[in-house]
């Protein structure tokens, strides 16, 4: 990765690395209220909708038919079957698109109609010998949400014809109706009389047109509604985001996600035994030596001998207490079982070797108050690793560690920035990098995110967004 | 000196009492948990608790919260708090009083007779004794106008062995420089500081103490 993108991509091609949780199931009509008013209000939108749905529709099927036409001819000549698969494939594409303006269009109406993620999520990358274009295309072919734009564009049709001319006439009936005493004796007297109607009535006085189009306007609003409602219906089914498609992506992300993590824990542990091996152990197999030789030296009576040897294995043990000790804080800091997250990412910042300042400024909703434990450890698993890598990498000389409390409408968010003044260019991807790379799927594994920004020239950013449910 | 200990390890609470003993103190009870402290204490009005910090039930700083607890009930009670890892924020809790007292070390610190003899004595004369690496964390702290800036490296280093609980004697020994060059470093620090110049040695720790942890926040 070069030095100055700005997240970290997820292997192999992925485009974020924020992955926000997926939105909930989509529900019926969002909540907009349902009193006559509250539809008097989404008239505008509705018709808008409804008046150019024909002509949207018309060119989403004629491009399908073309296309589907022009795939199944080439078809039929074996060499031109690879034509055949690009035109299908661009067939795919344009009902994809077309599928992006209905939802967009549906927009204006109130409705919201969320969008299907697309196949081969970030989190789901393809196996890695089944990568590139033909795999991609394949991919695509076998995405079921494109056959369903494409059905959605072919079915669509038939329903923006109905939907289209029951608008059209009701809106021009009406209107018609209601203007009738401004042009309607002039027409009569042109054309003669009974040659004119209004809704198909002959022979009313012109209050009585009048009243028929005040009638037919009123009236448009519910149907308007009801018509607009039916095409997000349709929608909803075909290009929306169903629930269960919305739950079987939930299911794909936590399953990547508890596989990462649980890759991650297993490479902890790795590491963690050979911590323990090439020290402690090692200063303790020294210490047992130690001793062996201060008892031989006083077997031999030489006291002076045995004195030396006994101040070297006190020095041993000493040393193996202190790495027992850092190896604990790494695994789980009483601190932070203690104390919380504040006081244990103060410790740390204490004992960083570049000087670091904390700022915490966890809002009035989370002040004082316990995180999650799955959240605090990341947290400062984060912090640790971002310490440890400015001080070990960075040529940094300030660090700055930011804990900030942010509320959204879903969720409050914990966020954890740790920025140094180092010269950047950092990548998460190297070897150095393989740290930020577990805490990355940590991160993940409590639906949060963590993204390192280090362009050359610096400043380098490690940021943790936390969702707290 | 009559002692109450608490730690929960078998192991280290033999190693402890044998220690006590040597070093001419005499343990009236030893305990392996924090309700049991408070009974101790209350049934033996020790002169010096000499407790752990992770003990049961909770397994977490419940030794620590029993010695707060503790001198609460019994004014004058002088603590010896012993841990296996020294954290500044423990620190703030045990001088939160303001009365001194207090000791608090690493359990290795205190494999040494001398030393454990040394902070038994310190507290029981109502002074203070820092570990070390309390003291380090307490001064790595920063903020943006970091009034420490002003003080030169030795300065800080007197500092780091006022927090401590070292008279000035002993620092002087452990700087190698003449009394009245202490006592100059010192009175620089505190005019630095404003801080109010004090003689007592537990009052120049609190002193020292109150300031870091206010710069700390």
């Amino acid at each position: 990765m070069s030095a100055a993108t700005g997240t970290v991509p997820l292997p192999p091609s992925g485009t974020a690395a924020v992955t926000p949780p997926p939105p909930p199931p989509a529900g019926p009509a969002p909540g907009r209220s349902a009193s006559p008013l509250g539809w008097l209000r989404r008239t505008p939108g509705d018709l808008l909708y409804l008046l150019t749905g024909l002509p949207v529709a018309v060119a989403s099927a004629v491009v399908g038919w073309v296309l589907s036409s022009l795939v199944t001819g080439l078809a039929s000549t074996v060499v031109l079957l690879p034509v055949a698969l690009l035109v299908l494939l661009a067939t795919l594409a344009c009902a994809r698109g077309f599928a992006h303006l209905e939802r967009f269009r549906l927009s204006w109406t109130g409705e919201r109609i969320p969008a299907p993620a697309p196949a081969g999520s970030p989190l789901t990358p393809p196996a890695p010998n089944r990568t590139g274009r033909w795999w991609r295309w394949w991919d695509w072919l076998r995405d079921g949400q494109l056959w369903l734009d494409l059905l959605h564009g072919a079915i669509a049709v038939a329903l923006a014809t109905l939907t289209w001319s029951i608008t059209v006439t009701w809106l021009v009936t009406g209107l018609a109706g209601v203007s009738y005493w401004a042009w309607g004796e002039r027409a009569e007297a042109a054309a003669g009389r009974g040659s004119i109607t209004v809704a198909g009535i002959t022979g009313l006085p012109v209050a009585g047109q009048v009243v028929v189009g005040v009638v037919l306007l009123v009236t448009l609003v519910p149907v308007a509604r009801g018509l607009a409602f039916a095409h997000a219906a349709f929608a909803r089914g075909t290009i929306g985001n169903s629930s269960v498609r919305a739950l079987a992506q939930r299911v794909e992300v936590l399953t990547a996600t508890r596989a990462a993590a649980s890759d991650a824990e297993a490479a902890a542990l790795r590491s963690l035994e050979r911590d323990l091996h090439d020290g402690p152990q090692q200063r303790l197999v020294r210490l047992e030596m130690d001793l062996a030789a201060t008892q031989r030296r006083l077997a031999a009576g030489d006291a002076e001998a045995a004195t030396s040897a006994l101040g070297e294995a006190r020095q041993q043990a000493q040393e193996a207490l202190a790495e027992l000790r850092a190896l604990s804080r790494g695994i789980a800091p009483p601190v932070l079982v203690d104390r919380g997250l504040v006081a244990a990412v103060e410790s740390l910042a204490s004992r960083s070797a570049v000087p670091a300042v904390v700022r915490a400024d966890l809002g009035p909703s989370l002040a004082g108050r316990r995180l999650p434990s799955a959240v605090e450890r990341t947290a400062y698993f984060v912090v640790a690793e971002a310490l440890t890598n400015a001080a070990k990498h960075s040529g940094a000389r300030a660090v700055v560690v930011d804990l900030r409390g942010e509320p959204q409408p879903e969720a409050t968010w914990l966020v954890v920035r740790v920025e140094d003044d180092g010269p950047g260019g950092a990548d998460p991807e190297s070897a150095a990098g393989t740290g930020l790379r577990g805490l990355r799927a940590r991160a993940e594994s409590v639906d949060g995110a963590l993204t390192v920004a280090s362009p050359a020239g610096g400043p380098t950013v490690v940021e943790a967004r936390l969702p707290l449910r | 000196m009559r002692v109450v200990l608490a730690e929960d390890s078998v192991l280290l609470r033999e190693g402890l009492v044998r220690l006590l003993a040597e070093a001419g103190h005499e343990v009236v009870a030893a305990v392996g948990d924090a309700p049991s402290l408070l009974l101790a204490v209350a049934e033996h009005t020790p002169d010096v608790a000499v407790v752990d910090v992770r003990m049961p039930p909770d397994h977490t700083d419940d030794g620590l919260r029993a010695a707060v607890e503790a001198r609460r009930r019994q004014p004058g009670l002088a603590v010896v708090v012993l841990s296996q890892y020294v954290e500044a924020s423990y620190a703030a809790d045990l001088l939160g009083d303001g009365r001194g007292g207090v000791a608090y070390l690493l359990k290795d610190r205190v494999a040494d007779l001398d030393a454990l003899a040394r902070a038994l004595d310190a507290v029981a004369g109502g002074g203070t004794a820092l570990d070390p690496e309390v003291v380090a964390q307490l001064l790595a702290r920063r903020r943006p106008d970091d009034p420490l800036a002003a003080l030169t490296p030795r300065e800080r280093e007197v500092l780091a062995l006022v927090a401590e609980g070292r008279s000035n004697t002993a620092i002087r020994e452990a700087l190698v420089v003449s009394e009245g060059a202490v006592e100059k470093h010192v009175a620089n620090i505190f005019t630095k500081l404003g801080l109010p110049p004090s003689t007592s040695d537990h009052r120049r720790v609190l002193a020292a103490v109150t300031y870091l942890r206010a710069t700390s926040t």
